[in-house]
């Protein structure tokens, strides 16, 4: 594979132009890793801070001021906002689900309806989050409906 | 917003079916001999549409305890609307109990017909949605 690295102009942002006949394997997992892989998230649990792969996030929660992330069994809390989060992991599997919740989608389980226009999402750990209307286009965009 | 709208239009279009076959069965239980003219389906119309306006009156992220309440006020302000527009346009007097509470009735029979309508609308498009979630990581799984 030929890597070409071109140094932008004055006032462009950096950017990682992929050129190929088709997406394979490697290179979604190529691209998985720059997009993730190096956005591991400093977090806090019972006084200890830990670096946690987005991989093992189920969602995040704002909850008072605090943004919390929660894993399959346990819960930790990180320093950053829900909107740095959300623009962090932009692209990636995780999707704004209300205006306190960050959900991951390779984490759900399924759906189900909640009424008028919001969706509940059963998350592989049995935990229920829910999708408010107004972010239900997102998560059918990020679907492919 | 063209979500909305088309949501707005399925309900507006249950509202009015259900509203045009009660409406049908009261006319011919309560006014046999009436000779009613073209404003009863205008009537009609713009009722169908308020009380399809009201079904949408919801901030958009509640909890379901306020979901459920206000769901209820949704139930009030459909029986205010329909009572409301009943008295104004001659449809029954409030004198006449058994008018009144076959008012009542259609409304509360409409109200959960257009709820259960709704609600399988949204459990259709949650199957939909379903499976579109397992092809998507299927394919995520097959890149991992």
């Amino acid at each position: 594979m030929k890597i070409t690295i071109v140094e932008p102009k004055d006032g462009e942002e950096d950017e990682i132009i992929i050129r190929c006949r088709h997406l394979d394997k490697r290179l979604m997992k190529l691209i998985y890793s720059i997009k993730a892989g190096e956005d591991k998230i400093t977090a806090l649990h019972n006084g200890n801070y830990f670096q946690v792969a987005p991989e093992e996030i189920y969602y995040f929660e704002a909850v008072d001021n605090k943004v919390f992330l929660y894993l399959e069994k346990e819960v930790y809390e990180t320093r950053r906002k829900l909107y740095e989060l959300e623009e962090l992991f932009q692209g990636t599997d995780f999707f704004r689900a209300s205006k306190s919740c960050i959900v991951n989608l390779a984490k759900v389980k399924s759906l189900s309806p909640a009424f008028h226009g919001r969706f509940e999402a059963l998350m592989k750990n049995g935990e229920r989050v829910m999708i408010s209307r107004q972010y239900v286009p997102v998560l059918k965009e990020k679907i492919g409906l | 917003m063209l979500k909305k709208l088309r949501d707005m239009l399925f309900v507006y279009m249950c509202v009015t079916t259900c509203v045009l076959f009660v409406t049908a069965l009261y006319i011919t239980i309560f006014w046999p001999d009436v000779v009613l003219g073209v404003e009863i389906l205008w009537q009609i119309l713009s009722v169908s549409f308020l009380c399809s306006v009201a079904n949408f009156i919801c901030p958009q992220e509640v909890s379901g305890k306020i979901m459920l309440i206000l769901y209820i006020l949704r139930y009030v302000i459909t029986n205010g609307i329909v009572l409301g527009c009943g008295i104004w346009f001659g449809w029954f007097y409030m004198n006449d109990l058994p008018m009144v509470l076959a008012m009542l009735f259609s409304i509360a029979v409409i109200f959960v017909l257009v709820s259960v309508a709704v609600w399988r609308r949204e459990k259709q498009q949650a199957a939909r949605m379903n499976e579109r979630l397992q092809v998507y990581q299927q394919r995520k799984e097959r890149i991992e």
